[in-house]
């Protein structure tokens, strides 16, 4: 392979280093509106009065909109396409009040500056109602929402037998996880604009499904599809925040009834509090075990919190008990789950979509085991983890090559695994103040899809007269290089630099039907429908060639930018001589369109390591190594996937030990990132990874899997087992902040 | 208030508010939006401008501070078309993902390269360590710094 | 809103006159902007002191240490890391914030800004640091910081009154070694939750003669703990007064600090001790 494989930077990588790139938040448009929104400031109640005119009084200000001046109609926030069963609960400003930050109304004036400065004037009567601020409360009876039950959604499932087995070891172990906030740098945004006069209205944001945005905006404003036009902009990051709808009904009313374009730019608070959070879940899980370590069974209980409305809460519970399959081999497993509701920030979509707190909660059961079995903690996952020929024994999808239980084995050694053990052994019985440990985690996720919904992917392309191409894929890059490994996969199959090739990110006007970015479907779906694609178009190359060169088709082949005749070195036409051939001589231009319908959703997987000190004097935990291991497959692109491992590293280490978004007892959450503490470049090593590429699938191109979310699954508990090992502790409340690891000492002393 | 302050080594002379904030000045009145906005309270670093050779953030920065002094945005650094060493660094060493981190991430190590033309892995990372990547583990950014460092030093700049 | 840039201190009491009590001085802004920009304040008058030379100089003079009102933390990091008795102000300000931070933020202002968090507190508090306080009228008076910080996020300043400098008697602390650690909540650009300053004189085979010891972000304003300082005189700066003055910082700290944050606060003076005094040991 000539191009993929290699390694290059993002596609608008220069116009972001020289600044160039534009934003969603950088568009500006004539007679623009900027929007501010009041949100609620209480946790609950119903908004008896609003009085806009002391913001209205300013001038600069063009209207406020509110819930008694604008539609009550809903939409729900999660659908991303036409045939979900959806509950409608959400308004674009509503007058009952369901979390500290609901939206209330919206201020349209000549400035961002001036929009604050108005919303901030904008009055709200609200009669207060009884509140809940998590699970205690909720469960304690406290009903967060009249007339709706607490218990949102509640569900029961089980695969396989029971185990017969005498002699079998139980364990048991309790995970509870915090909300999450994304951190995108960039926060969201909409840019909307309407036109009375054609009915048009186009909205540009930074999202992962344009299409998704199209049902949602087009049936809540009731209009038809074709008039709603949604243009995926330059995003500066997702990891799932930009995945689900709040931004863009909002601004594509404001336009409408403003009749002129608006801007919306969520603050980082609003971006915190506003819009979505990883849901906070609680899990006890009850494991039955050989003596060898072999799971034989897995009871688990778990609750998540979805905040004030359900979103995508039912599915992803749902969808975590799939999790279970996709890493090891659990051949009877028994879940119950249950969403409850809160007056708090609304839980939805995060990078791994239910993997990575499945991997936190299994993974600490599996350290759990370990330690009752006297098993090492690689070995254990070792005799456990699902093996190349395997299925995922939910779905019965066939897993192929995965390559997990080579990732543990390829990261023991590199990782210096068992020698790590002996040195920490020793550090930390001759050191009074620190303590060294290591850690390990295992995850799986998917590629596609599959067989959850049916998949396909559609490109278009054609031949430009100097041998350039244009292609349509509807991609939506989160920064990861989506773009770049489109033009990668159909350069490697026209056999041409990548840098010939033309592709615009999604935009509903322009570019066909795609599900979005979801289920880390891109490089699979999508690079496998570029791949089809740019066959297609090959084939008419060849064709065209036959005939306008008088050559027999199937001694033609392609090569370096040029048809050329197998029997005959020295006829080459190039692919702009084709071009141009085929519109003077056949009228034609020469384009092709394809589909693929993906039916496959092979293991991917990940195996991290993770060497951490603890200071049991202050509470810092510091990472001293960590390595990733990947079954990627093919990687496209590997500088970039090595880069977003890292980047899922960072994450993981920030998840097990630093980030949480608390509620107070007022209902206010945390909404600044001077509270919301990250890691930054100071706090860690140089995060090692290693790709396996041998375990490649059999329909993705050219053999890749995903990565964007799987290598997030394993980050957080290879860290958390580090420090439980540093501490001989079983710590399983996240995150282990230098409290919870005082807090815990002190108790361990008392004891 | 009348304002006379340099950008890129352009005098502007503008009249604004006091309490207008320099990042707002860029990307609205100079429409200079490769300064970007992320948090608003000093945290991320998106921001980051030089003022008179020092990395501060322009969301901390009002106009009444700014009165004869030199702004230097990620757009000083390419004016001629040519993006500059350290910006290519980043290009080529993989630094740049969503990049929304990119420009402030930049401005914050040309200031720490202005004043130490070596700086060890140690100071490139406490130097950067106001600005905020979520794509990545810092590794490629901190690689790219010391690319620029080692490139500067070898062109003699 | 009106804005006024003085460029001599005449200038600047000219200005003072104008002052209401919603007018404010701006120093480096970074914490100022932050509440003008979520609307808890909204000044009628902006007073920028920016342009004064005096207020821009770190004068190191034979009887005293003199700080203008704008220098910023990183030019306070740079005069005076390398001299021994004033490196607790070069430790606490190179640790304010982030670069971007550093480059504007001014002592005076978090002096002014008078957060229980603030990092120069403890050790304004710790060399009985003064501040020069600028009134209208054009007359300069001198406060300690004990007078000067009257409570959290509370000053003595008064409408017409401007910081434009700070004083440490350079003479008391000749021949001393100091040092500042604090923690936060991760280990680079945070927060304070504890800090400590010390300042120790010691003979030349490192009995200890003189001690000073101040905690900041524990109680509501910086505290000295007498017990500690009086039991490091005649002793050396090893592990066993070390484990002593833990204890004693441990105790102050929990009799000091909100219940709230009482036990990390208390095991993490563990740290904070041992930290502080391998600084020490390090200068001594």
């Amino acid at each position: 392979m000539k191009t993929v494989g290699s390694s290059r930077p993002i596609h608008d990588a220069r116009g972001k280093a020289a600044g160039y790139t534009k934003y969603t938040g950088d568009i500006m448009l004539p007679g623009m509106a900027y929007l501010c929104l009041v949100r609620s400031t209480i946790p609950h109640g119903r908004v008896k009065a609003i009085h806009p005119e002391r913001a209205l009084a300013l001038p600069g200000v063009y209207g406020v909109l509110h819930c008694f001046n604008t539609t009550q109609r809903a939409f729900n926030r999660y659908r991303s396409r036409f045939s979900q069963e959806l509950p409608c609960e959400e308004r674009a400003f509503t007058d009952y009040v369901r979390f500290v930050g609901d939206r209330v109304a919206v201020v349209a004036a000549e400035s961002q500056a001036l929009a604050e400065k108005a919303a901030r004037l904008v009055e709200v009567e609200y009669e207060e109602l009884p509140y809940s601020i998590g699970f205690d409360d909720t469960l304690s009876g406290q009903n967060c929402l009249p007339g709706e039950k607490p218990i949102r959604d509640e569900v029961a499932l089980e695969n396989g037998a029971p185990p017969k087995d005498d002699g079998l070891i139980e364990v048991e172990s309790f995970t509870e996880l915090p909300r999450l906030h994304h951190a995108a740098m960039e926060p969201h945004a909409c840019v909307a604009s309407y036109d009375p006069y054609q009915g048009q209205l186009t909205l540009y944001s930074p999202n992962q499904a344009i299409h998704g945005i199209r049902v949602v905006v087009a049936n809540y404003l009731e209009m038809p599809f074709h008039k709603v036009r949604v243009v995926k902009a330059t995003m500066g990051g997702s990891f799932g925040a930009k995945q689900e709808w709040f931004v863009e009904p909002v601004a594509a009313l404001a336009a409408k009834m403003l009749g002129r374009p608006v801007k919306l730019v969520y603050s980082r608070a609003e971006s915190m509090t506003g819009a979505i959070v990883r849901g906070p879940v609680r899990a006890r899980v009850r494991g039955l075990f050989t003596p060898e370590g072999k799971i034989k069974s897995l009871n688990m209980d778990l609750i998540l919190d979805a905040g004030a409305y359900v979103g995508n809460s039912s599915d992803y519970i749902r969808t975590l008990y799939g999790k279970l399959f996709r890493c090891y081999y659990v051949p009877h497993a028994r879940y119950h789950a249950r969403v409850i509701s809160s007056n708090t920030p609304v839980a939805g979509a995060y990078r791994g979509w239910s993997a990575p707190e499945e991997a936190l909660i299994l993974e600490r059961h599996l350290d759990a085991a370990a330690h009752k079995l006297g098993l090492d903690r690689v070995e254990l996952r070792r005799r456990n983890v699902l093996l190349p020929g395997g299925v995922d024994l939910k779905t019965g999808v066939p897993l192929e090559e995965i390559r997990i239980r080579e990732a543990l084995d390829r990261g023991r050694e590199l990782f210096h695994w068992d020698q790590l053990k002996q040195e920490d052994a020793e550090f930390n019985a001759s050191n009074a103040r620190y303590r060294r440990g290591v850690g390990v985690g295992c995850g799986g996720h998917g590629s596609t899809y599959f067989p959850r919904h049916d998949d396909f992917g559609e490109g278009w392309i054609a031949m430009n007269e100097d041998g350039t191409i244009q292609l349509k894929i509807t991609t939506h890059d989160h920064g990861c290089g989506t773009v770049t490994m489109l033009k990668m996969v159909v350069a490697e199959v026209l056999d041409i630099p990548d840098s010939d090739i033309y592709l615009a990110e999604g935009d509903t006007a322009n570019t066909p039907i795609d599900f979005g970015c979801f289920a880390s479907r891109t490089t699979f779906v999508l690079g496998r429908t570029a791949v089809e694609t740019a066959e297609a178009l090959k084939t008419v190359l060849l064709e065209r060639a036959a005939a306008m060169f008088h050559q027999p088709l199937e001694q033609l082949y392609v090569e370096s930018g040029a048809v050329r005749n197998r029997e005959n070195p020295n006829l080459a036409w190039p692919y702009a001589e084709v071009a141009r051939q085929s519109m003077l001589q056949l009228k034609r231009n020469v384009s092709a369109q394809a589909q693929f319908n993906n039916v496959t959703n092979p293991g991917v997987t990940g195996a991290h390591f993770a060497h951490v000190e603890v200071d049991t004097w202050t509470g810092y935990t510091k990472i001293l190594d960590y390595l990733a291991v990947q079954d990627i497959g093919q990687a496209i692109n590997p500088a970039m996937c090595e880069a977003q491992i890292q980047g899922a590293a960072q994450m993981g280490c920030g998840a097990a030990l630093r980030e949480e978004m608390v509620v107070q007892k007022n209902g206010q959450c945390t909404s600044s990132l001077s509270k919301y503490h990250l890691f930054l470049a100071p706090d860690l090593p140089d995060i090692r990874v290693e790709l396996i590429m041998d375990g490649r699938s059999t329909e993705g191109p050219f053999g890749a899997k995903s990565i964007g979310e799987v290598c997030y699954v394993p980050a957080a508990p290879a860290v958390c087992g580090a420090v439980n090992n540093a501490l001989d502790s079983q710590l399983g409340t996240l995150p282990f902040t230098p409290d919870c690891i005082l807090k815990y000492l002190a108790k361990e002393r008392e004891v | 208030m009348k304002l006379s302050f340099y950008v890129n080594n352009r005098l502007v002379q503008l009249e604004t508010d006091p309490d207008r904030r320099l990042l707002d000045i860029l990307r609205e009145d100079l429409s200079l939006t490769g300064t970007k906005e992320g948090c608003a309270e000093g945290e991320c670093g998106a921001c980051t401008v030089l003022l008179d050779g020092e990395a501060v953030h322009s969301c901390l920065t009002l106009a009444v501070q700014l009165e004869g002094r030199h702004v230097v945005t990620i757009e000083g650094l390419s004016e001629t078309g040519e993006l500059d060493i350290l910006q290519k660094a980043f290009v080529e060493e993989i630094a740049i993902q969503c990049g929304f981190c990119t420009t402030g991430m930049i401005m914050s190590a040309k200031a720490l390269l202005l004043k130490n033309p070596t700086p060890t892995e140690e100071e490139i990372r406490v130097a950067l360590s106001g600005n905020i990547c979520r794509c990545s583990g810092y590794v490629q950014i901190v690689r790219a710094v010391d690319r620029a460092a080692r490139e500067l030093r070898e062109v003699g700049v | 809103m009106k804005s006024l840039m003085p460029k001599t201190l005449d200038g600047l009491a000219d200005a003072l006159t104008q002052a209401t009590a919603q007018s404010r001085v701006i120093a480096g802004g970074t914490d100022l902007v932050i509440q003008m920009h979520q609307g808890q304040t909204e000044p009628d008058l902006l007073i920028y002191p920016g342009q004064i030379p005096e207020l821009r100089a770190i004068s190191l003079e034979e009887d005293r240490l003199h700080i203008g009102a704008m220098v910023t933390m990183q030019e306070l990091t740079a005069a005076l890391q390398s001299i021994p008795e004033f490196c607790a102000i070069s430790d606490a300000a190179s640790k304010v914030g982030t670069p971007q931070i550093r480059s504007k933020a001014t002592m005076a202002g978090n002096l002014c800004n008078a957060s229980p968090a603030g990092d120069m507190l403890p050790v304004g508090r710790l060399y009985d640091l003064e501040l020069e306080v600028l009134s209208k009228d054009g007359a300069v008076s001198l406060f300690p910081m004990e007078q000067f910080i009257l409570g959290p996020r509370k000053n003595i300043l008064q409408t017409g009154q401007a910081v434009v400098g700070m004083v440490i008697d350079r003479r008391r602390w000749a021949g001393y070694i100091s040092g500042f650690r604090k923690i936060g909540f991760r280990e680079h650009v945070s927060i304070a939750r504890e800090g400590m300053g010390a300042l120790v004189k010691c003979s030349p085979d490192g009995v200890i003669e003189d001690a000073r010891l101040t905690l900041g972000a524990v109680a509501t304003a910086p505290i000295r703990i007498p017990e500690a300082e009086t039991l490091m005189v005649g002793r050396v700066l090893d592990e066993h007064l070390m484990k002593e003055i833990t204890a004693i910082t441990a105790t102050t700290i929990h009799n000091n600090c909100r219940p709230a944050n009482r036990l990390y606060k208390t095991e993490a003076a563990q740290g904070l001790v041992a930290d502080l005094f391998a600084l020490l040991q390090k200068r001594a």
